[in-house]
């Protein structure tokens, strides 16, 4: 027989003697797919423990496979039949890569039921599948030492607590991207280990059992222990294009330097309103208060937010909501450091900040029509209307969302915006009478877990929304059935558009 | 041509030496028989001549290939047998022996029907299912299908019925003979080979004792029955002389290298008042159990094992 004929006759053979192993672990990759794709419920449901178990039974699947021709036991049956070492390992390695498969089809199926992007699904996935390769390769070397399943268990729970001890054990620090880098290599390298490990065992076929113990020791280090290094905290800053280009937007106001003498430790500044702003000042974090405008800002409740500023997306409706026109101005609290304090109360004539600037404009992420039971996804996240209600001019809706989050490790190496579902915005719009009228969260609770494979998980809230009271006016329409059944739920983000180092001057006034 | 060719092989499982320095040759077309006590080397040795574990010092190749680098191509040329070896237990006997004929250019599958018939196995019937002999029987099934040229049996007939063993040691005997494999088989019974050898090996606590053909050893060990005058006197023994046994004015005990000349000298000088002495031919059991009680090495006069 040819090597590769001796590759697909030990397959089949394998595929026939871990059926059930098999069978179980497609049934509950499907059925997890199924949950969290949310394909019956309307809306995912996170896998919970049912997914968390996704990998260590293909794990355990890929361990039978190899314990079925083990590479270090004199008595196994392929041991002594004509079968090339590296065909009978090549077909462990191509049922762990079917496993693995199977496991990567579902993650597919999964985010592709929120419309998570092609190219950020294949992105996902690719970090997902090549981690659970490791795990499965992992599994191989514990199942080529082990002397049988059970020793394979205990070793790999030995694993595991190693893997608990070891995340208690302070990293160092490095750069996001330096650290994702630094990860990859270290995947590769553990792969890389881990298959040799393999090669060599089936090739060797005796190997004494210290030397075992060794080498399952090193691979339970490299891929379950992982690197001594862990990604710092700060997200990636663009190069500042300097204070010119925000600065003509924002405006410190004089600081009065008499409440600064009495103890009051605030200042006011003045934003522009186009964009909505965030600023990080050296240890505080400031919020602005916009005056209004086409943005939005962080603070003012969702309806104003709406109603004020507008959605690009759905430029022209007229929106709903007595809330007066603008111009509006906000003020803003300051918390200045000490050092700043002590700098206006010793006579200053100005203080400057240092800090960044984040932001963000208004886009429709969904668009569902307003009946119980209509569910739509976009970009990663799936909004589910659970019932509507309606007392009077006021209009209730239950919702569910479901939305697919990146890891934190990789959200922070690549400085991607995270999705945050109460940052998600919502209103009801009728374009036949291009009407729009903002809705406020009243109440809530969520729930998180993994999909199909380790990666992003899926982040899963109930809540309640609610048309905001309005005050009669005239000119204003009456939201009723009729009105309702043309309606549709938007949901709208807050997107960010990047962040900006600032500096600004506030001059102390003396008021 | 040798089918196996061992010089100096060595092993250890940690600091336990269980092979010696082990020398042995076995001539092709020969049935060899390998006796030892338990945990004198056998599995050992049978273990290092198949590859399944790598010697740490010496040589051993088997129909001229080194055993540590023998290809798959080779391994289709023997058969293995072993007590514990496994067999695929969920798989039928039907779809072990559809497994195996693809890997074996020579695979019989008429033989294979036949050993099955022989052996009273169902093809329907699950590994997992048989029972001690049954499983001995199929792997037996297993190793001859192919006819290998080397046929390698470690403790081949365990479990296996008295009947059963008898007709497929004269079946192994034909096959051996008609087909010229060479057969090494190795166990600690030595009634159960000893009708199958023309070739014996003692192997204890890693050495090999003796190795030759075993006609020659029978004629080479003998009984000797004396019947004493004086009760209470000491005989005059041999320091090579094996199982020595005393009851009363009765002395027996196997003379190694007892050739009709050195008996018919050696006997009336040591025991010139005995009564009676008997010589007769003894078994190889009686050598066997002789050998393993001294551990001693008895070689044939000017032989090299």
């Amino acid at each position: 027989m040819t090597f590769l004929a001796q590759v697909r006759h030990v397959v089949a053979k394998d595929l026939r003697e871990a059926r059930w192993f098999l069978a179980a672990y497609a049934a509950l990759v499907v059925g997890v797919t199924v949950h969290a794709a949310g394909w019956f419920s309307g809306t995912g449901i996170a896998g919970g423990l049912w997914s968390l178990l996704v990998m260590p039974v293909g794990m355990f699947a890929a361990a039978s496979v190899v314990q079925a021709d083990p590479p270090l036991r004199s008595t196994a049956f392929w041991m002594s039949r004509p079968l090339a070492s590296s065909a009978v390992l090549a077909a462990k390695l191509v049922v762990a890569l079917a496993i693995v498969s199977l496991g990567v089809a579902g993650q597919v199926l999964a985010l592709a039921a929120y419309d998570v992007p092609m190219r950020e699904i294949l992105g996902s996935v690719g970090g997902s599948a090549l981690m659970f390769m490791t795990w499965m390769l992992a599994a191989s070397v514990f199942a080529a030492v082990a002397a049988d399943l059970r020793t394979f268990t205990l070793l790999l729970l030995a694993a595991l607590v190693l893997a608990v001890v070891a995340s208690a054990i302070e990293r160092i620090d490095v750069a996001p991207a330096l650290a994702a880098g630094i990860g990859r290599l270290w995947t590769v390298m553990a792969v890389g280990v881990a298959t040799t490990i393999l090669a060599w065992a089936y090739r060797r076929r005796d190997i004494a059992l210290p030397l075992r113990v060794v080498v399952a020791a090193l691979v339970a280090l490299l891929i379950f222990v992982g690197p001594p290094i862990a990604a710092a905290g700060a997200e990636g800053v663009k190069r500042a294009p300097a204070a010119d280009h925000v600065g003509g937007r924002l405006q410190l106001l004089p600081i009065d330097r008499r409440h600064l003498a009495t103890g009051v430790s605030h200042a006011m500044l003045q934003v522009d309103p186009r964009p909505g702003y965030s600023m990080r000042l050296g240890n505080a974090r400031m919020t602005f208060h916009l005056h209004g405008g086409a943005s939005m800002t962080i603070g003012l409740d969702d309806a104003m937010a709406l109603t004020q500023f507008g959605v690009p997306d759905i430029a022209g409706v007229q929106w709903l909501a007595d809330v007066g026109s603008g111009p509006w101005s906000y003020g803003l609290e300051i918390p200045m450091t000490a050092e700043q304090r002590a700098l206006v109360v010793r006579s200053a004539d100005s203080v400057t900040l240092e800090g960044r600037v984040t932001t963000t404009v208004a886009s429709v992420a969904a668009v569902v029509p307003l009946r119980p039971g209509n569910a739509s996804a976009s970009r990663g996240r799936r909004f589910f209307i659970d019932g509507v209600t309606r007392e009077g001019d006021q209009v209730t809706l239950d919702l569910m969302s479901a939305a697919v989050v990146r890891p934190e490790p990789v959200r922070r190496a690549r400085s991607t915006a995270s999705y945050d579902p109460f940052a998600t915005r919502y209103a009801l719009l009728n374009r036949s009478r291009g009407e729009a009228i903002a809705l406020t969260r009243m109440s809530g609770h969520g729930s998180g877990g993994g999909l199909v494979l380790p990666g992003p998980t899926l982040e899963v809230h109930h809540y309640q929304v609610s048309t905001a009271p309005r005050m009669p006016r005239a000119s204003a329409s009456v939201i009723d059935d009729r009105w309702l059944a043309d309606a549709e739920l938007v949901a709208i983000d807050w997107i960010s558009r990047g962040a900006h180092q600032v500096r600004l001057t506030a001059v102390v006034g003396a008021r | 041509m040798n089918a196996v060719d061992v010089q100096g092989l060595t092993y250890r499982y940690g600091q336990t030496v269980a092979l010696d320095h082990l020398d042995l040759v076995i001539p092709a077309g020969s049935i060899y028989a390998l006796l030892g006590p338990n945990g004198s080397g056998k599995t050992t040795l049978l273990q290092l001549l198949t590859g399944l574990r790598r010697a740490r010092q010496g040589r051993a190749t088997v129909l001229g290939v080194d055993s540590s680098a023998l290809s798959h191509r080779d391994r289709a040329r023997i058969g293995y047998v072993a007590e514990g070896q496994s067999l695929p237990r969920w798989m039928r006997l039907e779809q072990l022996e559809a497994y195996l004929a693809p890997l074996y250019p020579t695979w019989d599958r008429t033989l294979a029907a036949e050993l099955r018939a022989r052996f009273g196995l169902k093809a329907d019937r699950k590994v997992g299912a048989l029972s001690r002999g049954d499983h001995m029987k199929a792997a037996l099934l297993c190793a001859l299908a192919p006819r290998p040229q080397l046929l390698i049996m470690d403790e081949p007939f365990t479990g296996i019925d008295v009947a059963v063993r008898d007709d497929l040691v004269r079946g192994l005997l034909a096959s051996a003979g008609s087909e010229g494999w060479t057969v090494l088989v190795c166990s600690h019974d030595v009634e159960e080979v000893e009708l199958l050898a023309d070739h014996v090996g003692f192997l204890s606590a890693g050495r090999l004792l003796l190795s030759e053909p075993a006609d020659d050893l029978r004629q080479r060990f003998r009984r000797v029955t004396v019947l004493l005058e004086d009760s209470s006197a000491p005989p005059d023994l041999a320091p090579e002389w094996l199982a020595v046994d005393r009851a009363g004015q009765l002395l027996s005990f196997i003379m190694p290298n007892a050739s009709d000349d050195l008996v018919a000298r050696t006997l009336p000088q040591r025991f010139p008042d005995a009564r009676h002495i008997d010589v007769s031919a003894t078994s190889l059991r009686d050598v066997f159990i002789a050998m393993a009680r001294s551990g001693a090495a008895t070689r044939p006069t000017g032989a090299v094992a």
